[in-house]
């Protein structure tokens, strides 16, 4: 088993520096899938759709080097488990850095190194190297780590401006725990909730709907809302903190099951998912 | 720093609580804006030191803040013996260490005559399984001095590093880091025109080889606070340990009767120079507190830190030139052990 990456563009290292922080907020512990062409993160001990999970795919464009060997040649892939706190502390030591070099090591135990390469104020070379202490998973645990296959959604639709979404999400949470999630095939998205006292709701319009959105609402009426009823929280967590400029921000929904939100930049792809409450 | 109506100036020692003086500087910018003039000086015969704050249009803003006298901890230390010396801007340093991810309280540093290297203790990573190790090296060109005796690695407080760096950022002078082998202290310098800081850092002693000296009651004391400690404690018990025996000053009591044990000691063995004792006493005291009966192999840090702050003034130079004066002085007969300047608490 090897695998051994290097990213040096500027841009990249700041895309994956924002996935390994993204992803150490939502899940304490993940898996890291290294494949003969990209890098996904997953989350660890998923047992089905009944709980949010994020997962990550970095595709192998980022890198500048990319190299890895699987377990064997049927099964060219590497699973690894690790503490997700651990791969954002040393990624974020690479702000500003020249470079981050990736490397499955074994030092008294398997270790996934990060070595961070930096030029110092003065043009001087400083260099730090982590090592995360991982587990290799076995072959049987595997399957636990693919994002969950699904039918197509009854409705996809591009999401709103990042940052007035998250404002909203941001106020509705302050008030209650549930928000409805509504879109349809016409390009409109509701959120909206509701307590005793309060009942707040937001309208937006001409959001366009994704081509590939095959999928046919329950009714076949375009204009007929599909919702669903999900965590705040859960939301407000992965909206906050995203300073990236997603070329592709959607969210897919299905009635009354499943939310789903997507985001694609270049060569990162995050994708959410929150079960309906 | 004090006056009385003779107009003669006392050489006073005392301490004073930081949660009072702290909230009266509190707002530096504001103090800055407006005061004019700040005077500091102190009543003995309330035993208060006064600080006061002249601001603008007559105002003026009186503290008073009660102190109490005490015999300030001396250690016996001469950083200009040290076979190591590094001398770098702290900011430098500052922003390096900010890379130092670990959350583990002990750093070691090892350096070679062409190295820096600050990196996770080997001591802890290995205890726990889940750790991570990190290690950072800086350039020796980033250093404004740069002299390396024999290749090294010691073990210290990070967080105590820290610290230091967070303070002498606010000097523009460089900061100096003396040191030789593991158990010996470190100091860390600041020499500022207006201020000469200098702190002194325990460091984690090698496996006790030597033996250890005739253990004073004191001794045996703290040995069976740390087995207490231990044995309560599962993991990650060092640091646990150290904590409870900096932080219940059990160092401080010790000193002066370590000293005196191992004066006792040294004289036993024949050594006559007090230049050699005063380099020795403090070796010798780390290793005679290590404790060599408990599991072999199990060591013991003690948090030993003081600070020595000298604010340069012409009256006073003849007191802050030698901050690290004996307590002690090696002598064969029992009279000049029980002089004035040598305190038991």
């Amino acid at each position: 088993m090897k695998f051994r990456a290097k990213i040096t563009g500027k841009g990249c290292l700041e895309l994956f520096i924002h996935v390994s922080c993204t992803v150490a907020r939502l899940a304490k512990v993940c898996v890291l899938r290294v494949r003969p062409d990209s890098l996904c993160f997953s989350p660890a001990g998923f047992h089905g759709l009944r709980e949010a999970g994020l997962w990550c795919e970095v595709r192998r464009g980022a890198f500048q080097q990319f190299r890895m060997e699987g377990v064997s040649e049927d099964l060219d892939e590497i699973h690894l488990e690790l503490t997700a706190e651990h791969l954002s502390r040393a990624a974020r030591s690479a702000a500003g850095a020249c470079s981050l070099k990736l490397q499955l090591t074994h030092r008294r135990r398997p270790c996934l190194t990060v070595a961070v390469e930096l030029a110092s104020s003065l043009g001087r070379a400083r260099s730090v190297v982590h090592e995360l202490p991982v587990q290799v998973l076995p072959r049987g645990a595997w399957r636990a780590c693919l994002p969950p296959s699904l039918r197509a959604a009854d409705a996809s639709i591009y999401l709103p401006r990042w940052r007035t979404l998250r404002s909203i999400v941001e106020r509705m949470a302050n008030v209650g725990d549930h928000v409805l999630v509504e879109a349809n095939l016409r390009g409109r998205m509701t959120l909206s909730m509701e307590t005793e006292v309060v009942s707040i709701k937001s309208y937006f319009k001409n959001l366009g709907n994704p081509p590939e959105s095959a999928g046919a609402p329950p009714n076949g009426d375009l204009e007929s809302m599909v919702q669903v009823r999900v965590d705040n929280r859960k939301l407000l967590q992965f909206l906050e903190g995203q300073q990236i400029n997603p070329t592709v921000a959607l969210c897919n929904i299905w009635d009354n099951s499943l939310l789903q939100l997507v985001l694609v930049q270049e060569d990162v792809s995050l994708q959410y998912f929150i079960p309906a409450l | 720093m004090s006056e009385n109506e003779l107009d003669t100036t006392l050489n006073l020692k005392c301490k004073l609580g930081m949660k009072s003086i702290l909230p009266i500087f509190r707002c530096l910018n504001s103090l800055e804006r407006n005061i004019e003039k700040c005077k500091i000086f102190t009543r003995s015969d309330k035993c208060k030191v006064v600080i006061q704050f002249f601001y603008r249009h007559g105002i003026k803003r009186t503290h008073n803040i009660c102190f109490q006298e005490s015999q300030p901890l001396q250690v016996i230390f001469d950083k200009n013996v040290c076979t190591n010396t590094l001398m770098i801007q702290p900011r430098l340093l500052a922003d390096a260490i900010v890379l130092f991810t670990s959350s583990q309280e002990e750093v070691t540093l090892a350096v070679t005559p062409l190295n820096f290297c600050l990196k996770s203790s080997n001591e802890e990573s290995m205890d726990l399984s889940n750790a991570v190790y990190s290690e950072m090296f800086v350039g020796s060109d980033e250093f404004d001095f740069f002299q390396i005796g024999m290749d090294t690695e010691i073990t210290f407080c990070f967080k105590e590093l820290k610290g230091i760096l967070t303070f002498s950022e606010a000097t523009h002078a460089p900061i100096s880091i003396y040191f030789d082998f593991p158990g010996k202290p470190l100091a860390l310098s600041i020499d500022d025109m207006l201020v000469e800081a200098n702190f002194i850092l325990a460091t984690l002693a090698d496996e006790p080889s030597r033996a250890s000296s005739p253990q004073s009651l004191c001794l045996s004391q703290k040995r069976k606070r740390s087995d207490l400690i231990k044995k309560k404690a599962g993991k990650n018990v060092t640091s646990q340990a150290l904590e409870c025996i900096s932080r219940k000053a059990a160092p401080r009591r010790l000193y002066p009767k370590e000293t005196l044990t191992n004066i006792s000691a040294l004289e036993n063995c024949g050594s006559p120079a007090m230049k050699r004792v005063n380099g020795d006493v403090s070796e010798v005291s780390e290793n005679s507190v290590s404790n060599t009966e408990e599991v072999p192999g199990s060591l013991c840090l003690r948090k030993f830190s003081c600070m020595f702050f000298g604010a340069v003034s012409s009256d006073q130079q003849e007191h802050f030139n030698h901050p690290f004066d004996s307590l002690a002085r090696a002598s064969d007969s029992e009279e000049d052990m029980n002089n004035g300047s040598f305190s038991i608490f």
